[in-house]
């Protein structure tokens, strides 16, 4: 089966690190799009070790090509017919995707209550207490909105959760161009120290995995 | 010196962060999928111990904090 780390403009490249297991990295050219795989015998399970390698070729082709759409993991080929008709038939897609992540990095932002809120109390009655429920979800819907939006202005595309309940308001990951970026994560800072009652994380830059997908998730 | 067993906090939630887009996000062209369940829920039940066995997020807003701090200062 064939392992893909991830798509690239063409041409192909060639890569010293290795894949999973230590395979040998290969790349091949379908439609002017370049295919980082390895080939192996067996499906892989997600350890740790396993995650890593496949994010530290994925960081690697990153480095080397103007733009990169990650491939996800546990998703092989059966061989290189099934590859290349896919990606073939998928070409177009792949092209409009990587010209929109190009010069961008992925940066990922979670806002988490410091105090969680108290649930309303269950023995108020069953009315009121839906009522205070109902009050509550669309609270958080307002602040984590109010907080997305603040972010999203300089990101070209973004994606966002918001959990109905729980310390998590927000989850969300914004595409910024490259130069941006310092400019987004001390906006990030302004908003947390505007917010006793948030913390608000920025993690990244990743590869853009949350804007590779040509469906939407 | 202390020698560190456990990865820092901020080191198991960026991990826990990789893991999702790894095993979540880009790019699926093939219609076989050969992540078990069960794989997949082992390698999230293992980073949340490792998260809840330090604290959890109480801890990381406390160093995000420290963190802030010591930057504005």
């Amino acid at each position: 089966m064939i392992h893909v780390y991830a798509y690239m403009p063409a041409p192909a490249r060639t890569f010293e690190l290795t894949g999973l297991d230590d395979a040998p990295l290969e790349c091949r050219t379908v439609r002017d799009v370049a295919v980082l795989f390895s080939r192996h015998a067996r499906a892989f399970e997600p350890t740790e070790a396993a995650v890593r390698r496949h994010a530290a070729v994925v960081e690697a082709a990153m480095h080397d090509a103007p733009a990169v759409l990650p491939g996800r993991f546990g998703h092989p080929f059966a061989d290189d017919a099934s590859m290349e008709r896919a990606v073939a038939d998928r070409a177009a897609e792949l092209h409009d995707r990587l010209r929109l992540v190009e010069g961008c990095v992925e940066l990922g932002v979670r806002a988490l209550e410091s105090t969680p809120r108290q649930p309303p109390l269950s023995t108020a009655g069953g009315a009121e207490y839906l009522h205070a429920r109902l009050r509550e979800a669309n609270e958080r819907e307002r602040r984590a909105t109010e907080l997305h939006d603040a972010l999203r202005g300089v990101a070209r595309e973004s994606t966002h959760q918001i959990p109905p309940s729980g310390r998590v308001l927000l989850s969300a990951a914004y595409l910024v161009p490259a130069e941006e970026r310092q400019g987004f994560e001390e906006r990030v800072r302004e908003l947390e120290l505007a917010q006793d009652e948030l913390a608000v994380v920025c993690t990244g830059p990743w590869p853009p995995y949350s804007f590779a997908s040509t469906v939407a998730a | 010196m202390i020698e560190e067993d456990t990865p820092s906090l901020a080191e198991q939630v960026t991990l826990l962060e990789l893991v999702d887009r790894v095993l979540h996000k880009g790019v699926v062209l093939s219609g076989d999928i050969t992540l078990s369940v069960a794989g997949v829920d082992l390698v999230y039940v293992g980073l949340r111990v490792l998260l809840a066995s330090v604290g959890t997020l109480e801890r990381l807003e406390q160093e995000d904090r420290r963190e802030l701090a010591a930057a504005g200062s």
